[in-house]
């Protein structure tokens, strides 16, 4: 197994408690006192949690914890469920995402996100799938269109399978390709936060393999979050680990612990950790 | 292990495995009849009016208005095909913008109490009889301005209007929320992801669903006696006129009694399936062509 934490994490002693001074990076993302509901129905409850710039920070627990709704907290996608609600803070880039003069849509451009299943846009080539994200927020010139759909494949290393047939339609790819095709979409609008909701689940192994490499490869240049209820993946895409549970059947799902991805599952904290990455439970 | 499985009664039980297997059959073989019976119909429906059609059909029929005298041969129903067309094109400008608009609203951005009662009114709508929607507008449209080619596209918009929405909604409700939630994700408003992402995607489905509607509306004519009367004996392009329709032409050769009317009357008819077929399969080309030419 490679070696995940490539660095001690002094910051990430630090999270444990930011109730008192939350501490805000300008790149990194701090999420304080989040909670979220569907209709009445508490989903997250209480979550203070800080993502480090430049860093894979990986959500971990069981189905049904609130970790892909926490995570649709992050850039506002949790509220277009009719009846969805959140309340708490948000800080990314030295702003409250919740502000009220904050509009979702440019949230979003910034924070971009990889669903669980792929999602192209069937009607669109994989050249319009690469540059949708760009052609709707500003209007570029065709010309650097090119550029942007070329940079964006080449990250998601996908650009050598794909260059000779850009005008095809992007459903003609395969499953994990079209999951990359997503993160270039994804990363064609230069996001400083990606979020990823079980990117792999709809996989096979090695496209699954591919992916993970993709994403510690892009590390260095996005901060990334990524929820998974594969504890394997956590270990090896991650430098940071949150594991989030529910007490009993009804109650909202909480972050019970949050450290550097080696402490998590080598010496976790709270028991309710240990007995989960160790697969006692879960 | 395996053996002593296969060797219970239970898994080598031949009398029901038999029972089963005709029940199966019998099943499949009802299923096969109801096709055949379905398709049967429908191609004997073709057939028969070809064989009628062909006959009187002609370059002349195309061309030509019907004689004065129906008893008479020759003619043609040249003023029918440009009144249908004419009137159903006005109806369809009417009411597909106005369906698609409505079922993107419904189906959009829709929720709640208004949204399910104008679902409930649009089905209701569906189900009026079109000899009611005539009636409508005779007395709203008719008593006022007289009778006209504008009057019968009305009639035909009330009629074409739930068809296009009903359809239309459903095609959208068949665009899958991972696409909408991609969009959103991307920081589109909902508009453009109503633009960019779910009518392109439902486009085929709401071009099939107007083309029925204007199949629908090209056949109807029980709204179109009571709005637009018919105009028999010269070629009408004025909507503000009375003109006349292919159903129309169709309906007053057959109740004439007179041979050539009624060999008009099936050419009419041929005539009246021709034209829908050519318009479904110019829409099904034509929204290929939009959907792959995004690129």
């Amino acid at each position: 197994m490679p070696d995940v934490a490539t660095e001690p994490a002094p910051a990430a002693t630090k999270v444990e408690d930011t109730t008192a001074t939350p501490e805000e990076s300008t790149e990194g993302l701090s999420i304080e006192k989040l909670n979220a509901w569907f209709g009445k129905h508490h989903v997250v409850a209480d979550v203070d949690l800080t993502a480090p710039a430049h860093r894979v920070t990986a959500l971990i627990g069981p189905s049904g914890c609130g970790k892909s709704t926490l995570l649709r907290c992050v850039n506002r996608m949790h509220e277009i469920v009719p009846g969805a609600r959140v309340q708490g803070r948000v800080m990314f880039g030295g702003q409250n995402i919740y502000d009220p003069d904050i509009d979702p849509g440019s949230v979003r451009s910034e924070i971009g996100m990889v669903f669980q299943r792929p999602n192209p846009f069937p009607t669109m080539s994989i050249f319009e799938n690469a540059i949708i994200g760009v052609r709707l927020a500003k209007s570029a010139g065709s010309r650097k269109l090119d550029d942007i759909a070329e940079s964006a494949l080449r990250r998601a290393q996908l650009w050598d399978e794909v260059k000779d047939r850009l005008n095809k339609p992007a459903v003609s790819l395969s499953g994990g390709q079209q999951q990359r095709l997503c993160i270039a979409r994804a990363v064609a609008v230069d996001p400083a936060l990606l979020l990823m909701d079980e990117p792999c689940s709809a996989l096979d192994p090695i496209a699954t393999f591919k992916i993970e490499e993709l994403i510690r490869e892009i590390a260095d240049q996005y901060t990334v979050i990524i929820v998974t209820h594969n504890m394997q993946q956590a270990a090896r895409v991650s430098q940071f680990t949150g594991f989030m549970t529910i007490q009993h059947a009804g109650e909202p799902g909480r972050l019970v612990e949050f450290g550097a991805t080696d402490q998590i599952f080598g010496s976790p904290a709270q028991a309710a950790t240990e007995a989960y990455v160790s697969g006692r439970v879960g | 292990m395996t053996q002593l499985a296969l060797g219970t009664p239970g898994l080598r039980n031949r009398p029901a495995l038999r029972r089963r297997r005709a029940k199966s059959a019998l099943l499949v073989g009802l299923l096969i009849a109801a096709v055949v019976v379905a398709v049967g119909v429908l191609a004997w429906v073709l057939i028969y009016v070809a064989i009628q059609g062909a006959g009187a059909l002609n370059l002349g029929f195309l061309t030509n208005t019907p004689p004065g005298n129906p008893s008479a041969p020759g003619g043609g129903f040249y003023n029918g095909i440009v009144g249908s067309l004419i009137i159903v094109g006005i109806a369809a400008a009417i009411a597909i913008p106005l369906g698609i608009g409505a079922a993107i609203y419904l189906v959009e951005y829709g929720r709640g109490r208004l949204s399910s009662t104008i679902r409930f009114f649009n089905d209701v709508l569906i189900g009026i009889p079109t000899i009611v929607t005539g009636a409508f507008i005779y007395a709203i449209w008719v008593t006022r301005f007289g009778f006209s080619g504008f009057a019968g596209s009305l009639a035909l918009a009330i009629v074409m209007l739930p068809l296009v929405t009903r359809t239309t909604e459903e095609m959208l409700r068949l665009v899958p929320n991972e696409l909408r939630e991609g969009s959103l994700a991307l920081g589109a408003t909902r508009s453009q992801t109503v633009m960019r992402v779910c009518i392109p995607t439902a486009l085929p489905g709401i071009i099939t669903g107007a083309m029925l509607a204007i199949a629908r509306a090209m056949g109807e004519t029980a709204p179109l006696l009571l709005t637009t009367l018919g105009n028999d004996l010269f070629i009408e392009y004025n909507p503000a006129k009375r003109m006349s329709t292919l159903s129309l032409q169709i309906f007053d050769n057959a109740v004439t009694g007179f041979q050539e009317a009624q060999a008009r009357a099936w050419a009419g008819a041929l005539t009246l399936i021709a034209i829908v077929l050519i318009f479904t399969f110019a829409a099904r080309f034509f929204g290929r062509r939009v959907r792959t030419s995004n690129a």
